[in-house]
């Protein structure tokens, strides 16, 4: 078989070049920096058409019993109830009362079946759409979305973890995709790293230090210019643009009335992040909800844990509704797995990967739709049996990327999904 | 200069032709010049500077750039040796020991996770061994074949198979990459798709190698080690083809390693107990430990190491992705990789005489700016004539590796079946084996008892015979008698056990004898499996050796057709560039002109706007006047139009008058009308009436004589006036006809301007494009010099050597030295009157680059988490992230470095002895004329604060392109 693509770099040096921002396309579009080609009309429009995505995930593992997929009144279902939604015909957990107005927004897939019940092992797969092998790393969905969904006018970083805690920085979560796909977390909901000018330096002096940079680096550039050394002068440029646009990850900007209706809980809080983040046109923001991991106590904790989830989750879904960012906008709530139909001695629920619920909607996702099924009392699928790979390619699907694409990585060509799996049609609109 | 190289192109391209049979006696480094030159169909880069030239060596030998004083001591050094003395003594340094453990440790382990053994650890082995220059096989063979616990290798050496778990896939993969150059994840699952030299079988001869090695860690508290199994065979299945295969452990591109044959049970040194986990079992032959033996028999493992040290000094492998060696991605002089490769093996794998060779190399010491006029030394049509030959000899070679690779790949598929029917017969003779050892053993023991009871029968017998003796003296003696009774009867019981005994020992030794029997039937079936897969086997190695032999022959003439490929397309990249500069210039030429056009259109525009300018003056004169005049006039005119208002009252006035007196007369005519009865009283108020009448009247006439007077002057001066605006308008017409002449021919003049602006427009636009088609044309022909070595290196420096190059440019390195020195002295004072010797200046050396780099290691994390790759992937990937700017900029960190620097040249009070220093000691080189006046002037517009000028300065550098790249 002959090879049908240069294994040398040229084709690296072109995607990198791509990356660039097109150094072919215009000596001057490099050296002029964003401004040359980030008009305000430009980046209104993109931000308008541009693909987003909003991750809730689940930490430790969400109940599909108490939440996606209840079932009242059998061995296994527990103390809850389950209510009728806005969509007729899906009833889920009442501890979810606000979400089910809202149901008409979203999509249920109820048959997944990833036959794991490992945590580390879960959230890879649910965050790479495939199973772990060994010498390999995959990239997580931000990464492949934020590189997926990339263009010259965005500049912002494209992948934004919101984390409880932390001094926020460069996660190693894009693999082969590069620094420049890994998530920044915003520690806290703090906005990036280093974004403020510390306060011994005056702006006079930063001006004055960047001059001598700019010299140093256009006398160096008569002599060698490369895309390299392109690059390397544009982050400076990237990172003066995203100091001036440092209030996008700043929440205090909100209206109080906004940061009312989310509440005053942290989770609430990033909810309201979330929205600004992609309003202000970051593509993939992915919010954590901690901990699901109900080995006691299951049914106590879900009440509690769903309590402060529901609502916030509900006004973010109505909000970008109303402000017509849905149809631009995917939202999943994952977790690593679900928990098991068995209650334990506890009461507890422990991991449980056969047989569970992702809960998704917006961009590219048919409104109320469920696919696949578990059979009456929750111990085994019973209809449209799915793995993580299926969903990952959903996603992918909705937000307008082909998954069987590749991404040309030193030479080598690796599909931006698992290729052994395909989307989910059923929920795909 | 051109003439020069030009000259030695020649030169050198004839000798490179006598000369090829008697080339292995120059050395390396000049046969290195000498096939770069020869593969070069353009010109190559002249020598790099004195400046240049240190900070690349000190870059790549020691990981960081020169201080200021090695800089300046080097450049300012006259010695013709220089060179050749710098690359000696930094290759001696203990930086370079240290460095070098540092770029194999992210080679080797790309940044994984510690595991079962600590970096500091592992990178303290590397650093000993590269110290001691060990020869790379040695070392790579302590790194692949210890299992972490023999005499004389560290623990750590095991680090790269231990912290991979030694999972067999990845352990391949890995070892596949790092030290064969081969990335064969594909080949997992099915002979590579897309890489005609990578086969399954690759990567399950290496996996057969390491497939029974495993981590062995029995108690938590102690190291981990590595353990073998004495058997496990590498079997796959293609996913594509279905086809099953099997393979004994084999280097890439060598044979299959004949292995010893052991006797079930005889396979270990140390035999596995299975109740006890502690035991770990040792098996007579390692398979691992013959990867390390064999591994150097590879050409890839030379290949491999070679294309790495050849990207570590010069900026850019021979073959990159440096784990893609294939032929479909050849080296820009595939013949060169084979002769480094080859000669490195000859040094014995010595490191440092190596990197030296390539140190010494004009193609090591390039300048890094593409040489200015980029022209072809062959004509594109022999170059063409050239590509199409060596295609047609790799297609027919490739046919003949075809035909190989299908004979190989049948005799491998009847050895895998043979394999399978010789793997069944394997089971029949460990059990006929268990059998016919338990009847020996039977039979054994049944003779035993035999001989016993014979033995037995004898001693008793004999006793029997003594007792009737005795019995038969003493007849009244019962008990005697009894005695001999018991003695006889004892005798008799005996000999009948015997007879039972001799029975079951006939017995015995005929299952003995079946079992033998059906073990050697069953051996006799193996041997016969053996055999017939014996000649499978040769089979296919024989044909292997044939498959080898196409397969370099295909490898030659791909090389061969990949080098012509190379040299037409670098004609054709720079003819490119010469179409795209001419194209320039004519686009330049057009501005021009089009400049010259429209600025003489613009020059024609002063006359006309001075004539303009002329004309308006008389005109506003007699817009003035005229302007004056219409006033005067409407005044008249006003004055008039009163006084005939005035006059028309009068008149109307009159009327009234006259009317109303004749309404009088009529009355009074009335009042004495005879006909009527006279109204005398009447008579008086109508007479009275009528005089007023006539009073009126009169009165009216005089005025209106006076009004007409009055209106008739009026009239007049109006009249007056209006001849006087008549000609002030006159006037006013022929100065506006004036101006609107001017008007209209400066208009004119200014669209023409205007439209030549707009077409300058276009070619300034069309320039413009023209230059981004210069640039876009230089920087791949850039590109395409960088790869074949044209040009100097160019590369970006690793996290490591940024913070390091970063700590010596801010002076915290130089701080650290003189407090290592004075540590050094205080530790071992010098004896009186003893003067230092070469040991304690090299103990010196030692001393003070651990003390430097313990102080300052922790400074590296946040450089490696910004600039390095992810864990666990390719690590000589570029990455420019906004949060490395931020952190320059914003972090503080690089900023408080240069402190050092700041306080040093704070004191010098000379701009220009700053500027020196400055540039020196951040950039290598001195600074232009025209630095040095920008560093004057910053420092005298912050004369109150010389250290933040300085400052604001040392970070510019430090965070510009020259200092980011390797160059």
């Amino acid at each position: 078989m002959k090879c049908d693509y240069a294994c040398g770099s040229e084709d690296h040096l072109i995607a990198r070049r791509q990356f660039l921002g097109g150094v072919a396309t215009g000596a001057g579009a490099v050296l002029g920096g964003l401004g040359a080609f980030a008009t305000p009309e430009a980046v209104a429009k993109m931000t308008k058409d541009q693909k987003r995505v909003i991750v809730v995930r689940m930490a430790g593992g969400l109940s599909q019993l108490e939440s996606w997929d209840p079932k009242p009144g059998t061995d296994t279902g527990g103390p809850f109830r389950s209510i009728p939604t806005s969509v007729p015909g899906i009833r889920i957990s009442e501890l979810l009362p606000h979400t089910a107005k809202v149901m008409h927004h979203l999509a249920l897939a109820r048959g997944i079946n990833t036959r794991n019940g490992d945590h580390g092992k879960g959230t890879y797969m649910m965050l790479t759409g495939r199973h772990r092998t060994p010498g390999q790393t995959h990239p997580e969905l931000g990464a492949v979305v934020a590189r997926g969904l990339d263009n010259d006018s965005l500049t912002l970083p494209g992948h934004i973890k919101v984390t409880s805690g932390g001094s926020g920085g460069r996660n190693n979560d894009a693999a082969y995709l590069g620094p420049k796909y890994a998530s920044i977390s915003l520690g806290g909901g703090k906005p990036p790293a280093y974004t403020e000018r510390p306060k011994d330096v005056t702006e006079a002096a930063a001006k004055n230090q960047n001059q001598f940079r700019k010299q140093a680096n256009d006398r160096f550039a008569q002599r060698r210019r490369t895309a390299e050394t392109d690059a390397y002068v544009q982050s400076f440029e990237q990172a003066q643009e995203l100091m001036r646009q440092r209030d996008v990850f700043d929440l205090s900007k909100e209206s109080d009335k906004d940061r009312e209706r989310y509440g005053k809980t942290q989770f609430g809080e990033h909810c309201l992040l979330a929205r600004r983040l992609v309003e202000k046109g970051i593509t993939y923001v992915q919010v954590t909800h901690s901990n699901y991991d109900t080995h006691n106590e299951n049914f106590s904790f879900h009440f509690e844990q769903l309590g402060e989830f529901d609502a916030p989750f509900a006004t973010l879904v109505a909000d970008l509704a109303a402000r017509g960012l849905l149809e631009h906008t995917l939202i999943v709530v994952l977790s690593e797995f679900g928990r098991t139909p068995r209650i334990n001695k506890y009461y507890g629920r422990d991991h449980w990967g056969n047989a569970w619920s992702v809960c998704m909607g917006g961009a590219g996702i048919a409104r109320g739709a469920v696919h696949g099924a578990t059979n009456k009392n929750g111990t085994a699928v019973s209809d449209g049996q799915v793995d993580a790979g299926h969903l990952f390619h959903t996603y992918l699907r909705a937000l307008g990327l082909n998954p069987r694409r590749n991404f040309k990585i030193g030479g080598q060509k690796i599909p931006l999904a698992d290729p052994a799996f395909e989307p989910i049609k059923e929920l795909l609109a | 200069m051109g003439m020069r190289k030009g000259q030695w192109i020649f030169v050198t391209t004839l000798l490179f032709a006598q000369c090829v049979a008697a080339a292995d006696a120059l050395p390396l480094h000049v046969r290195i010049d000498r096939h770069v030159v020869a593969g070069q169909v353009g010109p190559l880069a002249g020598v790099a500077s004195d400046g240049e030239f240190i900070r690349r060596l000190h870059l790549d030998l020691t990981g960081r750039i020169p201080s200021s004083a090695e800089a300046r001591d080097f450049i300012d050094n006259k010695s013709p040796t220089k060179r050749r003395e710098a690359i000696d003594r930094l290759l001696a340094s203990p930086e370079y020991a240290r460095h070098l453990a540092t770029v194999f440790d992210v080679m080797l382990m790309e940044r994984r996770a510690d595991k079962y053994v600590k970096t500091p650890a592992w990178r303290s082995y590397l650093r000993d061994a590269f110290a001691a220059n060990k020869p790379w096989d040695a070392m790579a063979g302590e790194i692949i074949g210890t299992d972490g616990n023999r005499t004389g290798i560290p623990h750590a050496a095991a680090k790269f198979i231990l912290d991979r778990e030694a999972e067999p896939n990845l352990v391949t993969r890995d070892l596949a990459r790092k030290f064969f150059g081969m990335d064969l994840q594909c080949a997992q699952c099915h002979d590579h798709p897309n890489i005609d030299d990578y086969y399954q079988r690759d990567y399950y001869g290496i996996y057969a190698f390491v497939g029974r090695s495993f981590v062995f860690r029995p108690n938590a508290k102690k190291p981990a080690v590595l353990a073998e199994r004495a058997s496990g065979e590498a079997k796959f299945k293609s996913v594509f083809t279905d086809v099953s295969g099997g393979m004994r452990p084999r280097v890439p591109a060598g044979f299959e390693i004949p292995e010893p044959l052991f006797a079930p049970g005889d396979e270990w040194q140390v035999a596995p107990i299975p109740k006890n986990k502690k035991v770990r079992g040792i098996p007579k032959y390692s398979r691992r430990a013959q990867l390390a033996k064999h591994a150097a028999s590879s050409s890839y493992f030379r290949r491999n190491i070679a294309n790495r040290l050849w990207g570590q000094m010069m900026g850019r492998a021979l073959v990159e992705p440096r784990d893609g060696l294939h032929t479909a991605n050849p080296a820009s002089h595939p013949a060169l990789l084979g002769i480094l490769a080859e000669d490195f093996a000859s040094m014995k794998f010595d490191v440092r005489a190596f990197l030296r060779e390539l140190a010494l190399s004009q193609t090591y010491q390039r300048q890094f700016d593409l040489p200015i006029r980029m022209k072809s030394t062959t004509p594109i049509a022999t170059l063409e004539a050239e590509q199409k030959k060596m295609s047609a000899e790799t297609e027919a070679a490739q046919a003949t590796f075809d035909k190989a690779h299908e004979a190989l790949a049948i005799a491998r598929g009847e050895r895998f079946t043979a394999q399978g029917a010789l793997d069944k017969t394997l089971k029949p003779v460990t059990a006929a084996k268990k059998a016919s050892d338990a009847a020996a053993k039977a039979l054994a023991a049944a003779q035993k008892k035999q001989t016993d009871k014979q033995a037995a029968h004898k001693k008793v017998g004999a006793l029997a015979v003594q007792a009737k003796a005795v019995a038969d003296e003493f007849k009244e003696d019962k008990e005697l008698a009894d005695l001999s009774a018991k003695f006889k009867a004892k005798t008799t019981k005996l000999a009948t056990e015997i007879v039972a005994a001799q029975k079951d020992t006939t017995t015995k030794t005929a299952a003995a004898k079946t079992a033998t029997d059906k073990l050697n039937a069953a051996q006799k079936t193996s041997d016969a499996a053996r055999a017939k897969w014996a000649v499978f086997d040769n089979k296919v190695q024989s044909l292997d050796r044939e498959w080898q032999a196409a397969a370099r022959v295909r490898e030659r003439a791909k090389h061969a057709e990949a080098l012509a490929v190379r040299q037409l397309e670098d004609a054709q990249a720079m003819v490119v560039l010469a179409q795209s500069q001419s194209a320039q210039a004519v686009a330049l030429a057009k501005v021009n002109d089009a400049t010259k056009t429209w600025a003489a259109a613009k020059a024609a525009l002063v006359p006309l706007s001075a004539a303009l300018a002329k004309v308006r003056l008389p005109r506003e004169a007699a817009q003035k006047e005229h302007a004056a005049a219409v006033q005067v006039l409407a005044a008249a005119q006003k004055l008039l139009s009163e006084k005939q208002t005035h006059a028309k009252n009068v008149a109307a006035a009159l009327a009234a008058a006259t009317a109303s007196a004749k309404l009088a007369v009529e009355i009074a005519a009335l009042a004495t009308n005879q006909f009527l009865a006279p109204v005398t009283e009447l008579q008086a108020p109508v007479n009275n009436a009528a005089a007023r009448s006539r009073e009126a009247i009169s009165t009216l006439k005089i005025l209106q004589g006076v009004m007409d007077r009055d209106v008739a002057i009026a009239q007049q001066k109006s009249n007056g006036r209006a001849a006087i605006e008549k000609t002030a308008k006159a006037k006013l017409d022929s100065a506006t006809g004036a101006v609107t002449i001017a008007g209209a021919k400066l208009a004119a003049a200014q669209k023409r301007a205007r439209e030549l602006a707009a077409k300058l427009a276009d070619t300034q636009t069309l320039a413009t494009e023209a230059r981004a088609a210069v640039d876009s044309a230089t920087e791949k022909l850039g590109r395409r010099w960088a790869r074949n070595f044209g040009v100097g290196g160019f590369t970006h420096l690793t996290p490591e050597q940024l913070c390091w190059s970063m700590l010596e440019a801010s002076g915290q390195v130089a701080a650290q030295r003189a407090a290592a020195v004075a540590d050094f002295k205080k530790k071992n004072p010098l004896k009186d009157g003893a003067k230092e010797d070469p040991a304690r200046v090299a103990a010196r050396a030692a001393h003070v680059e651990k003390f430097i780099y313990d102080k300052l290691k922790g400074n590296t994390a946040i450089f490696i988490k910004l600039f390095g790759g992810a864990a666990g992937e390719v690590q000589t990937d570029f990455y420019a992230t906004a949060d490395q700017a931020l952190y320059f900029a914003n972090g503080g960190t690089v900023r408080s470095w240069t402190g050092a620097l700041t306080g040093r040249l704070n004191k010098l009070t000379d701009p220009k002895a700053l500027a020196e220093e400055l540039y020196l000691a951040i950039l290598t080189r001195r600074p232009t004329p025209a630095e040095t006046t920008s560093v004057a002037q910053h420092l005298a517009s912050q004369k109150e604060n010389r250290s933040n000028a300085i400052r604001e300065m040392a970070w510019g550098l430090m965070t510009s392109t020259e200092f980011r790249f390797r160059h």
